[in-house]
């Protein structure tokens, strides 16, 4: 899977849980999850889970510690995935 | 006595409501119990330690008076609230806080139950927005918890002031509380997938039990 289409998936999927509508006309790399979009910290749960699903992937604990933009998200998925 | 003095708060259901508790709790000794409540109001926890347990038995069996796990942000800038927290056995939170505080506080959470004693905690992270129990806003420790100790025994709290409507700091001065529980027996189902499902079906008895209050309005 391309880094546009993993980008594209990961937007989506956090998209769902974000509370901050200015915040996501302006989504990029650099869009903090939880501080600019405003994701409640209990639905990143849920986040990692739809990533597991989506890009048929395991993600550990301490690799979702890990995930605080959506830049980290995407390069995350992307690593395990290859 | 303090919370009876300070707002004539009163549960019609009290003796009917220990009693059927301390039946349940005598027939699992041993084990250490989770008190998963719907949360309302800033003393939810208060008010359900007061309703569910005479003073005698907080005073006699220690390990029943439930720790509860605040949020830091919620108590720490008040003082009064901090010798509440204090004096009232708690652990406190900071729901936005490092990976590691909020590891650091479900240690000792998890240390404590180990011990068998109970604790009190809410589902849904919060207090309630809609006034209802808020599936959206449901946090997965608790499922965490019992993956941890699969010996916990869960018992889902439904404590609500007939006066109530939303969320609020205080219930309503000299409200009546209707109150009910169940045991919910959680399947101790592994991984982060099993948290979100030990935690829904939690939120499910919330929500039946709510569905039964106000039918019988």
């Amino acid at each position: 899977m391309e880094q546009a289409e993993i980008y594209t998936n990961v937007v989506r999927i956090i998209s769902k849980h974000a509370k901050n509508e200015d915040a996501l006309k302006s989504i990029s790399t650099d869009t903090h999850i939880i501080k600019d979009l405003q994701v409640n910290s209990a639905r990143l749960v849920d986040i990692v889970l739809d990533f597991e699903d989506t890009f048929n992937l395991e993600i550990s604990d301490d690799d979702a510690d890990r995930i605080n933009t959506i830049g980290d998200a995407v390069k995350l998925v992307k690593e395990l995935m290859h | 006595m303090l919370l009876h003095a300070l707002g004539a708060y009163r549960c019609p259901d009290k003796q009917s409501v220990r009693k059927r508790l301390t039946d349940l709790l005598d027939a699992h000794p041993q084990r250490p119990v989770l008190l998963c409540a719907n949360h309302l109001t800033m003393i939810d926890s208060m008010l359900i330690t007061w309703f569910l347990f005479d003073f005698r038995t907080l005073l006699t069996r220690f390990e029943r008076f439930p720790w509860n796990v605040p949020e830091l942000q919620n108590f720490g800038s008040n003082i009064l609230l901090r010798i509440m927290c204090y004096l009232g056995k708690c652990v406190y939170v900071e729901r936005s806080g490092s990976a590691d505080s909020r590891r650091m506080s479900w240690a000792k959470v998890l240390y404590l139950n180990r011990l068998g004693e109970t604790i009190c905690i809410f589902p849904e992270g919060g207090r309630s927005r809609t006034g209802r129990v808020d599936r959206e806003g449901a946090v997965y420790g608790v499922g965490q918890l019992v993956q941890e100790n699969p010996e916990t025994l869960v018992i889902s709290v439904y404590l609500r002031g007939h006066s109530q409507q939303q969320y609020s700091f205080f219930p309503k001065r000299g409200d009546s509380f209707f109150l009910d529980f169940r045991l919910t027996p959680c399947r101790a189902i592994p991984g982060r997938r099993g948290q979100r499902e030990i935690t829904q079906q939690i939120i499910e008895d919330l929500e039946a039990m709510e569905q039964n209050y106000f039918a019988t309005r």
